[in-house]
C-alpha cells in the first residue's frame, strides 16, 4: 500500500485488512494504535486471525463472507460493538466489509470520541424518557391519592359536624351547648386545614387538572389518532388490529375540556383494557362522535363483552377491574376521576353481536354563542352552592306541597346516614334512608318523595349515575324529581359534573345543619310555588355578621373556660409569633402561610375580627408566593395581636379581682427566693 | 465445547446488561447506563454431562433511537427476552420484539424474563397478563439483577432448551 494512504488511514483511526480465506487476514499498511491493544503488534504483511480474539468479529465474518461472495452491494457494516483490550479496557469498534478491485477488505475503526458523544446523547434521551414515564405514573398515583384523601377525610368530618349539630339541637345545658359549638368550630378548623394541606400539596395537580385543562383544550380526534399509532405495533405483534372508526374520516376539530397528556392516558388505559380482552384476529376501534354539547369518545373491542349482571359503574371503582382478570384497578379508576374532574362522564356496555364499548363523554371546549348558553364554569358556579336557584320550570311542575317534605336519603356511610336522618327529623322532615343508588331507585319505584338526597360516591350505584337514571326515566313524562347531591368533591368541575348528571343542587360535605336546613327550606318554598327563601330562613353561619365580641358570651358564659383558653393562647402566642417571623425572615412562603393560618384560628375564637382578617390576608399572599405586602401585613397583624393580648390580660386581671370579695389581689405564693430570705 | 450464541433482547432500561453482568461478573449497579452497540461476554454452564459456552450478545435496547440490526441476530441459537415488571410498556415492546425475532431468525428457544422482581410491589404486569403469555407458549421467569433471584436459573434453563 502507498505510504501516504497508509498514514492517512492510521491517522483516521483505521486498520485495513485483506481477507485471505479460512478466517485469515493480512494487515495492509500501518494500523492505528488501538489495533495493537487488541490484536498485538501488527507489522505489515503479518497474517492475523481476527475472529480468534473477537467473538463479535467471528460472527460478523460469517456475514461478511456471504457479502464478499455475493458480489452485490458496496459494503456491509457491523454496527458498533465493544471489544476488550488486552489490559481489560473496553473500546468501541465498528467495521466495514468492502470489495475493492476484487479484493476482500475489512476496515476496522475505533471512534472513541464520536462513540462517547453518541452515548451521552442516547443516555440523556433515555433518562429523559424514563423520567417522563415515572412522572406520568406519579401524577396518576397522586391524583388517585388526592381524590381518596378528599373523599375519605370529608366523611368523618361530616359525621363530626352532624354530631355537634345534633348536640346543639338537644335540650342540653348551656355548657354542653357551648362545648358542642366549640367542637363544631374545631371540626371546621380541621376541615380548613385539610383543604390547605391539599392546596399546598396538590397545587401542581390542580394546575394540570383544572387550570391547565381550561387553557389547553386538546383536540380529541388527534389524541385518538396518536393512541392508535402508538399501539399499532403491539396490536400487530399479537395478531390484532387497531383502527380509527372509518366514520371519522374528514371529521374532527373537536376540542374538549381537558389536557392532552391525560386525555391520551385515558385513551391508552381504555385501549390496554380492550387489548387484554380481544381475541386473536379481532379489531379494536377508537371513535369520536358529537353528543349534544359534549363529545363522546369510545374504544370498542370484539371480545366476549361484559359479563352478565356486570355493573358498569363497578368497572371504574378504585381497585375495581374492568372485567375478569384485570390489573390493580387503577387505570379505569384514573379514567373516571379525570373525566369527571373535567365535567364529563364515563361508562361501558356490551355491544352486539359481541364485544364491549368503553366510552367517555367530555364537554366541548368551544364557546357558546352569546346569549344562548352560559359557559360551563359559570353554569357550574351558579348551580354550585346551597343557595342554588332551582329551575323554575321544574318548580312549576311540582305539586304545592309545603313542609314537611318527604325526603329520601341515600348514603353508604352509616354514621353520616344516621346523623343526616336525625338532623332531618329534628328539622321536622320525614326522612327515609337507604345505603346506595340502587336502593334509592327501588324506593322511588314504590314511594313518592319531594327531595332525594344523594351521596356522590356510593357502592353499586353512585349518586351521579342514580341521578342520570332518574332523569332518563323522567324523559317525556313532564315529571321532575328534586335531586340534591352531597359530595366531598367540592371543586367547580365536580359541581358541574353533578349538575350535568341531573342534580338540582349540590351540598358540599362536610355540611352544616344550617346549610341543609336552608336548602331544604328553599325547596319547601319552591314546592309551594314561591321563589324566595322564607323570611325566617336561617342564614348560613358563614354569611352571618359578627357582633362586637363579648368574650364571656363567646364561651357560653363560663368564665373558667374563658380563662383557661386565654391562658393557653397567651402561652402559645410567643411561639406562634416566632414561627411567623422565622418564616418571613427566611422568605418561606409555605411556612408563612401555615404560621398565619395557625394563629388565625385562636384569634378568631376571641372574635378579633381585624386581626383574623389580617392573618387571612397574610396567609393568602403567602400561599400565592406574593410576599411584597407581607412585611406590612405582618407588622399590622402583630399590632392587632398585641392589642388583643392587652385586652385579654386586662380581662384576666379583672376576672381575678372579681374572684376576691374585696377586690384585693389574692396573696401570691411566695417564690423560692422569698421563702429562702424569710428563713434567713 | 459447545458454543451457543444467545441474544439479550428487550426495551431500553429493562436490565439486560445488568443481568449479564450479574451472571458473568457477579456485579450489580443501581445506576442506569444505556448500552450503545453490542457487548459480547461468555458464560459457561453445564447441562447434564455437557459443558456449554453461552456467547451472550447484550444488544442495545430497541426504541425510537436505535433499532436492531439483522446482522446482529444471525447465528442466534436462543434468546432471553427481557421486560421490566414495573413498566407495562416494556411488555408490549417485548411482544413486538418476539414477533420480530420470529420473523428474522425463525422459531428459536427463548425465555421471557420479567426483571426487577425485587420491586414486585410496583409491578404493572399482573398475573392475568402472564397467564395470557403462558397460554401462548411463553416460558416466564421472574428475575432480579439486583438480588440475583432467578438469574442463574434463566441462563441454565435457556441452555437446556437449546440442547433439546
Amino acid at each position: 500500500m502507498d505510504a501516504t494512504l497508509s498514514n492517512f488511514l492510521r491517522q483516521q483511526g483505521y486498520a485495513l485488512c485483506e481477507y485471505r480465506g479460512a478466517g485469515k487476514f493480512v494487515l495492509l499498511g500501518e494500523p492505528a494504535a488501538w489495533f495493537t491493544e487488541i490484536w498485538g503488534a501488527g507489522e505489515r504483511g503479518r497474517v492475523l486471525r481476527l475472529g480468534d480474539v473477537s467473538s463479535f468479529l467471528q460472527s460478523f465474518l460469517v456475514e461478511a463472507e456471504t457479502f464478499w461472495e455475493s458480489g452485490t452491494g458496496h459494503e456491509l457494516s457491523s454496527g458498533e460493538w465493544m471489544e476488550n483490550t488486552r489490559d481489560g479496557r473496553e473500546l468501541p469498534l465498528e467495521c466495514l466489509a468492502l470489495r475493492v478491485d476484487g479484493k476482500k477488505l475489512l476496515a476496522l475503526q475505533s471512534r472513541a470520541a464520536a462513540f462517547a458523544e453518541r452515548s451521552r446523547i442516547l443516555q440523556t434521551a433515555r433518562d429523559g424518557l424514563l423520567v417522563h414515564e415515572r412522572l406520568l405514573k406519579e401524577i396518576q398515583k397522586k391524583e388517585i391519592l388526592l381524590h381518596c384523601i378528599i373523599h375519605d377525610l370529608s366523611q368523618p368530618l361530616t359525621a363530626m359536624r352532624g354530631c355537634f349539630d345534633c348536640l346543639t339541637l338537644e335540650d342540653a345545658s348551656p355548657r354542653t351547648q357551648h362545648l358542642a359549638e366549640l367542637g363544631r368550630q374545631q371540626s371546621e378548623q380541621q376541615e380548613e386545614m385539610i383543604r390547605e394541606v391539599l392546596t399546598v400539596f396538590s397545587a401542581d395537580l390542580q394546575e394540570g387538572a383544572q387550570g391547565g385543562a381550561a387553557r389547553e383544550q386538546p383536540e380529541i380526534v388527534r389524541c385518538a389518532t396518536e393512541t392508535v399509532e402508538a399501539f399499532a405495533p403491539v396490536f400487530r405483534s399479537k395478531g390484532l388490529s387497531i383502527r380509527l372508526d372509518p366514520r371519522l374520516a374528514g371529521q374532527g376539530g373537536w376540542r374538549v375540556a381537558g389536557e392532552t397528556t391525560r386525555l391520551k392516558r385515558i385513551f391508552s388505559n381504555l385501549v390496554e383494557n380492550a387489548l387484554r380482552h380481544s381475541p386473536s384476529g379481532s379489531v379494536v376501534t377508537l371513535g369520536v362522535e358529537e353528543d349534544g354539547p359534549c363529545v363522546k369518545a369510545y374504544v370498542e373491542d370484539q371480545g366476549p363483552g361484559l359479563p352478565r349482571d356486570f355493573l358498569a359503574s363497578s368497572a371504574f371503582k378504585l381497585f375495581g377491574k374492568g372485567r375478569e382478570g384485570g390489573k390493580a384497578g387503577l387505570g379505569l379508576y384514573f379514567c373516571r376521576i379525570t373525566v369527571e374532574r373535567w365535567g364529563g362522564s364515563i361508562g361501558c356496555e356490551s355491544v352486539t353481536p359481541k364485544g364491549s364499548r368503553f366510552w367517555f363523554r367530555l364537554p366541548m371546549a368551544k364557546q357558546p354563542a352569546a346569549g344562548t348558553e352560559k359557559p360551563a364554569a359559570e353554569t357550574a358556579k351558579s348551580n354550585a352552592g346551597a343557595a342554588t336557584a332551582v329551575d323554575k320550570k321544574s318548580v312549576a311542575a311540582l305539586t304545592a306541597n309545603a313542609k314537611p317534605l318527604r325526603i329520601l336519603l341515600a348514603d353508604d356511610d352509616p354514621a353520616i346516614r344516621e346523623l343526616t336522618e336525625l338532623l332531618l327529623s329534628r328539622q321536622g322532615y320525614s326522612a327515609f334512608a337507604v345505603t346506595n343508588g340502587q336502593e334509592a331507585l327501588r324506593a322511588l319505584d314504590s314511594y313518592q318523595f319531594d327531595v332525594v338526597l344523594l351521596d356522590d360516591e356510593m357502592p353499586k350505584l353512585s349518586g351521579a349515575e342514580t341521578a342520570r337514571r332518574i332523569r332518563a326515566q323522567e324523559r317525556g313524562t313532564g315529571r321532575h324529581q328534586f335531586l340534591l347531591a352531597m359530595s366531598g368533591n367540592n371543586s367547580e368541575a365536580d359541581k358541574l359534573r353533578l349538575q350535568q348528571a341531573g342534580m338540582d343542587a349540590c351540598l358540599s360535605k362536610p355540611f352544616r345543619a344550617e346549610e341543609l336546613k336552608s336548602l331544604l327550606a328553599r325547596f319547601s318554598v319552591q314546592t309551594a310555588g314561591g321563589s324566595e327563601a322564607p323570611a325566617g330562613a336561617p342564614v348560613p353561619a358563614s354569611e352571618a355578621q359578627s357582633s362586637e365580641p363579648d368574650l364571656l358570651a363567646r364561651f357560653g358564659g363560663d368564665p373558667q373556660l374563658l380563662l383557661r383558653i386565654i391562658k393557653t393562647f397567651l402561652k402559645d402566642r410567643p411561639k406562634k409569633i416566632a414561627a411567623l417571623r422565622k418564616a418571613f425572615n427566611c422568605r418561606e412562603a409555605i411556612a408563612l402561610a401555615a404560621a398565619a393560618h395557625a394563629i388565625k384560628g385562636p384569634i378568631g375564637i376571641f372574635g378579633a375580627a381585624s386581626a383574623k382578617a389580617l392573618a387571612e390576608e397574610l396567609q393568602d399572599v403567602a400561599r400565592q408566593g406574593q410576599l411584597a405586602s407581607a412585611p406590612e401585613l405582618l407588622r399590622r397583624l402583630e399590632e392587632e395581636i398585641a392589642n388583643l393580648e392587652k385586652k385579654l390580660r386586662g380581662y384576666t386581671a379583672q376576672a381575678s379581682r372579681a374572684q376576691t370579695p374585696s377586690g384585693k389581689r389574692r396573696p401570691r405564693a411566695k417564690s423560692k427566693a422569698k421563702r429562702a430570705r424569710a428563713k434567713r | 465445547m459447545l458454543l451457543k450464541k444467545v441474544c439479550m433482547i428487550g426495551s431500553f432500561a429493562v436490565g439486560k446488561t445488568s443481568l449479564v453482568r450479574k451472571s458473568v461478573q457477579g456485579i450489580f449497579s443501581e445506576t442506569y447506563k444505556t448500552t450503545v452497540g453490542v457487548k459480547v461476554d461468555n458464560k459457561v454452564v453445564r447441562v447434564g454431562e455437557k459443558e456449554v459456552t453461552l456467547v451472550l450478545w447484550d444488544l442495545y435496547g430497541e426504541d425510537k433511537f436505535q433499532t436492531l440490526l439483522r446482522a446482529h441476530l444471525s447465528g442466534t441459537f436462543g434468546y432471553l427476552l427481557v421486560a421490566d415488571g414495573t413498566r407495562l410498556a416494556t411488555l408490549h415492546e417485548a411482544e413486538a420484539l418476539e414477533a420480530k425475532m420470529r420473523q428474522e431468525i425463525g422459531n428459536k428457544p427463548f425465555l421471557f424474563l420479567l426483571n426487577k422482581c425485587d420491586l414486585r410491589l410496583e409491578w404493572e404486569i399482573d398475573d392475568a397478563q402472564q397467564a395470557d403469555l403462558a397460554a401462548r407458549g411463553w416460558e416466564i421467569l421472574h428475575t432480579s439483577a439486583k438480588t440475583g433471584e432467578g438469574v442463574e436459573a434463566a441462563f441454565q434453563r435457556l441452555a437446556e432448551q437449546m440442547l433439546v
